[in-house]
């Protein structure tokens, strides 16, 4: 049992270690596809998309729960970091780590208010936590310039040297989008990642052994700001001017869909939703008035035709075919039979609660 | 204390909060039906006072003749939103049902924003344009209407789910839509009716909203959202939680834009729906259920 157990976690750690590897792979690679300025610029937008959906990840698609509430700490974490700069003088390090903090706590704070509410009535809170930080964004007009936005924020910079050039900008946020990925990465194959799988896989088995949600869904959730407030702090400094319109209640859905639409859950899920999210940006600006309409369409076919999302979908459907495959191979050898009747038996009975005996804890 | 001043703040609270009542009662009818949170509901109410002022506006089509056509075509993407979601049979769980609503919601809005090509429409009071003198406050009669058409909506719903069949059809889907398939009622048939309902209610709000400013494709998603606020703080799926909520909400809202803080008017809504969620999550007057884990 032990074995199987070790086998079984050994496959989870190598297939998401190869969806890491993936992403650490794009970012390397995409910018060498076409330097530019303006293709910088836009692999620089899809690494912060990256960012802010590594964090959506970790609480919509591990912990399970619908979050409305990222587009409004992206916001925060932008306006954290901005406003820090612009009113404060503070130097861009120190916004930097100003604004995942502010978000961190912020998120936090929502958490402990809805973290106790059923799925829906969760996302509902959310999409209120969002929908007033944004609401302040605009109407907060000394301190963060209303509608007309926050201008005159600086470029990013560690002592004296400044991150003008578009490579230097794209690398800070590259760096940071793969370190979030890794540090995503590690907490996932991680027990706590594990534990938070199985309350999203099924919370009465897990809550039978004794194990609060509260705790490890507040933690994720507290990530997810801590993410955003890092994707903020890089937009405020990268864009170098903010406006309340960028973080709207239309961003919060598209960030969630993007998501579910790539495959929530799966590690490969974010760098998906973000080259579709950089897709549809480049795509509006030139058909800005048909954008809602044909990106509504996309995504009701796109909800309809991959449930669990296009990774999710082609991962499933890759599993079970490796396990026919697998299954024809075993009863072709007469050696074999008995060991695969054993490890089928343990995991019918012994499997399930096995895997939660290691998560309760 | 001005009294004038404050019945004309109640006075146009109980006008726009007639409006988050009625939107109220439509997340209460889809969310009984299918345990989904219906993200049309607000483009609902803006179809039906866009439709309308658009008839009347662009086509001089007489005020009450719009407002019967505006009705239909709502009641029409009612049921096209029905189909669309639950016509493939590949969705099943309410929180897949609700990302569905908003990709629809998406399509509606940026249909309408070709359609209007972002114009603004205005709608004549069917009553006139006549204000009314109340205690030394004035008002548009619209707001009577409004009240009236709330309070009516909410006892005729009432009536409907309590003594005719197909009421008492809904409720019991609201209750166990599976032990009602073993009865022989299609789940899909009773989704398709709260979906007429609920997308008739917002075409009326939506009539009864266009007089009272003006209408564009981009009215209806933070009305929707604010009738969400109302219906939970009534008690999301009861239709008097929904009338008493939405009244509620329309007079915290005035209050806060009469007395000098107009800017944040708005979030009063939101703050609303985080404060119900996390102390009462069932509502003033919603029944025990299980919101909590």
């Amino acid at each position: 049992m032990r074995g199987r157990r070790g086998a079984s976690d050994g496959t989870r750690r190598r297939r998401t270690a190869w969806e890491l590897w993936v992403t650490i792979g794009l970012l390397v690679v995409l910018p060498l596809l076409a330097a530019t300025d303006y293709s910088l610029h836009i692999w620089t937008r899809m690494a912060i998309f990256l960012i802010l959906l590594t964090g959506l990840n970790l609480i919509q698609g591990v912990a399970g729960m619908t979050s409305l509430a990222q587009a409004g700490f992206f916001g925060l974490g932008a306006y954290a970091a901005g406003i820090s700069a612009v009113r404060y003088d503070l130097p861009p390090l120190v916004a930097l780590v100003v604004a995942p903090v502010v978000v961190t706590l912020v998120a936090l704070l929502v958490g402990v208010l809805s973290m106790r509410l059923k799925e829906i009535y969760f996302t509902m809170a959310t999409l209120g936590a969002g929908f007033v930080l944004f609401l302040l964004f605009g109407r907060m007009v000394e301190l963060t310039g209303g509608p007309n936005g926050l201008v005159g924020i600086p470029p990013f910079s560690i002592g004296g040297l400044e991150f003008t050039e578009p490579i230097m900008r794209y690398a800070l946020v590259a760096v940071l989008a793969a370190l979030g990925a890794v540090v995503a990465h590690n907490l996932l194959v991680s027990r706590t990642g594990r534990a938070l799988r199985a309350y999203g896989a099924s919370e009465p088995a897990a809550l039978a052994v004794g194990a609060s949600p509260f705790r490890l869904r507040l933690l994720a959730f507290g990530l997810s700001g801590f993410y955003a407030g890092v994707a903020g702090a890089l937009e405020a400094f990268d864009s170098r001017f903010i406006s309340p319109s960028t973080f709207d209640f239309m961003t919060a859905v598209l960030l969630v869909v993007a998501l579910v639409v790539s495959g929530a859950g799966r590690m490969v899920g974010p760098i998906l939703g973000a080259l579709l999210l950089t897709g549809i940006e480049v795509f509006a600006a030139d058909y800005a008035d048909y954008e809602p309409l044909i990106m509504g369409v996309i995504f009701l076919v796109a909800v309809q035709l991959f449930p669990r999302g296009v990774a999710g979908e082609l991962a499933v459907r890759w599993e079970e075919r490796r396990e026919r495959a697998q299954r024809t191979g075993e009863a072709a050898g007469p050696a074999e039979t008995a060991e695969t009747a054993r490890t089928t038996r343990t995991t019918g009975t012994d499997g399930a609660p096995a895997m939660i005996e290691e998560v309760g804890r | 204390m001005d009294t004038g001043l404050l019945i004309q703040v109640i006075l146009s609270g109980l006008s726009v909060g007639a409006i988050y009542a009625l939107v109220a009662v439509g997340f209460g009818v889809i969310f009984n039906a299918t345990g989904a949170i219906n993200f049309v509901q607000g483009e609902y109410v803006m179809v039906g006072g866009l439709s309308a002022a658009m008839l009347y506006e662009a086509w001089d089509v007489p005020v009450l003749v719009a407002i019967v056509a505006a009705v239909a075509l709502t009641v029409l993407l009612g049921v096209l939103t029905e189909f669309g979601l639950l016509g493939f049979g590949r969705l099943r769980t309410p929180a897949s049902i609700t990302i569905a609503t908003i990709a629809i919601a998406v399509i509606i809005k940026g249909a309408a924003m070709l359609i209007s090509d972002r114009d603004t429409y205005a709608l004549p009071s069917v009553l006139g344009a006549g204000s009314l003198q109340v205690w030394g406050a004035s008002t548009s009669r619209q707001t009577v209407l409004n009240l009236l058409l709330a309070v009516v909506a909410v006892v005729a719903l009432a009536l409907f789910f309590q003594r005719t069949k197909l009421g008492t059809t809904l409720r019991a889907a609201a209750g166990d839509s599976e032990t009602l398939q073993t009865f022989g009622v299609s789940y899909r048939t009773t989704a398709r009716w709260a979906f007429v309902i609920a997308a008739a209610l917002g075409a009326v709000a939506g009539a009864g909203l266009a007089p009272l400013t003006v209408m564009s494709f981009d009215s209806g998603t933070l009305l929707g959202l604010k009738g969400f606020a109302a219906a939970m703080l009534g008690g999301l799926g009861n239709p008097r939680g929904a009338l008493a909520g939405g009244l509620m909400l329309g007079i915290a809202e005035a209050v806060m834009s009469g007395y000098g803080a107009a800017a944040y008017a708005d979030v009063v809504a939101f703050v609303v729906l985080l404060a119900i969620l996390t102390l009462r999550p069932t509502g003033m007057f919603g029944t025990a259920q299980a919101v909590r884990t």
